[in-house]
């Protein structure tokens, strides 16, 4: 293969801890299988700090973890909802309301309980950006079950 | 009887006056500090949160700080009210209240804790976290 004729791309990984490279950009070369169509061997060399990049494709990074919390949260504030509105039309009655509510507590009210650690609200922070309805702090800990009290004192450790 | 305009300053009352230009209901939520599953609401323009009735119950620990004189006054853009409801708080709108806006104003007459908050785009900023770009370079 003409190596004039090769593109390589580099990209800063977004992954913590982790550098991705191609090794010797002028004599890489790209093999493909062409026994099965639409399969290509990607070939790179990942330095990474433990086991952080193979956490993060194998899906057990922090964003993950918080992603899904964060739709679990969503759920239950949507559960809530529904009750409420069930509650409005008369499809069951105010007591039941109240009883469902305080026996599955879990089901119905977001819990804030959650320490994170400084790297996992920062991670927060950028993942709320592509989210949609995180309009204030009570919305970002509520997504994220994140203790208001350890938000702010990451704030008041960066504001000295 | 005193203004407060800080960020967390917080008012606790048996009934309160607040008078906000939107208010926006997030359902129950555990308050931070007592743990009470409480009915929290959010403003996010021009609010104030008054007290009328003050609070004359068991002080809890954690919330020592809490402002409680009649005539207190939270001013601030974000405040949180949470209220010890199960239900829903119904409100008024009043135009003119301002020379160009007209407001919210919900008479709570249960329990309330208010508090001003962060707003959120200010942490972003205080973090140092801004848009997150992509750095692609391209060799040939």
């Amino acid at each position: 293969m003409d190596n004039k004729d090769i593109t390589i791309n580099i990209q800063e990984s977004s992954c913590p801890e982790t550098t991705m490279i191609i090794t010797d950009a002028y004599q890489a070369q790209v093999q493909t299988l062409s026994q099965k169509e639409g399969w290509v061997l990607q070939q790179a060399t990942v330095i990474s700090k433990d086991d952080v990049f193979l956490k993060t494709i194998s899906g057990e990074s922090d964003a993950i973890k918080l992603l899904l919390k964060a739709v679990n949260n969503r759920t239950v504030e949507r559960n809530y909802f529904k009750l409420y509105c069930e509650m409005l039309d008369s499809s069951i009655a105010e007591e039941e309301f109240d009883k469902l509510i305080e026996l599955n507590e879990n089901d119905y009210i977001v819990s804030e309980t959650d320490e994170p650690n400084d790297n996992q609200i920062k991670m927060a922070f950028r993942l709320s950006e592509h989210i949609k309805g995180v309009n204030s702090l009570n919305d970002f800990t509520a997504l994220f079950s994140f203790n208001a009290k350890k938000i702010e004192a990451l704030l008041e450790k960066n504001y000295e | 009887m005193s203004k407060f305009i800080n960020i967390g300053d917080t008012i606790e009352a048996e009934h309160a006056n607040a008078c906000v230009r939107k208010l926006e209901w997030k359902g129950p939520r555990k308050h931070p500090i007592t743990n009470e599953c409480m009915m929290l609401y959010e403003s996010n323009r021009n609010s104030n949160v008054e007290i009328v009735k003050v609070y004359a119950g068991e002080i809890k620990k954690g919330t020592e700080h809490f402002h409680r004189n009649m005539g207190d006054i939270l001013e601030a853009d974000s405040i949180s009210i949470y209220v010890d409801s199960t239900r829903r708080e119904k409100s008024d709108v009043k135009e003119g209240v301002s020379a160009r806006h007209g407001a919210q104003l919900i008479d709570i007459r249960k329990r309330s804790i208010s508090t001003i908050k962060y707003p959120l785009h200010n942490l972003f900023k205080c973090l140092g976290l801004g848009s997150s770009v992509d750095i692609v370079k391209t060799i040939k």
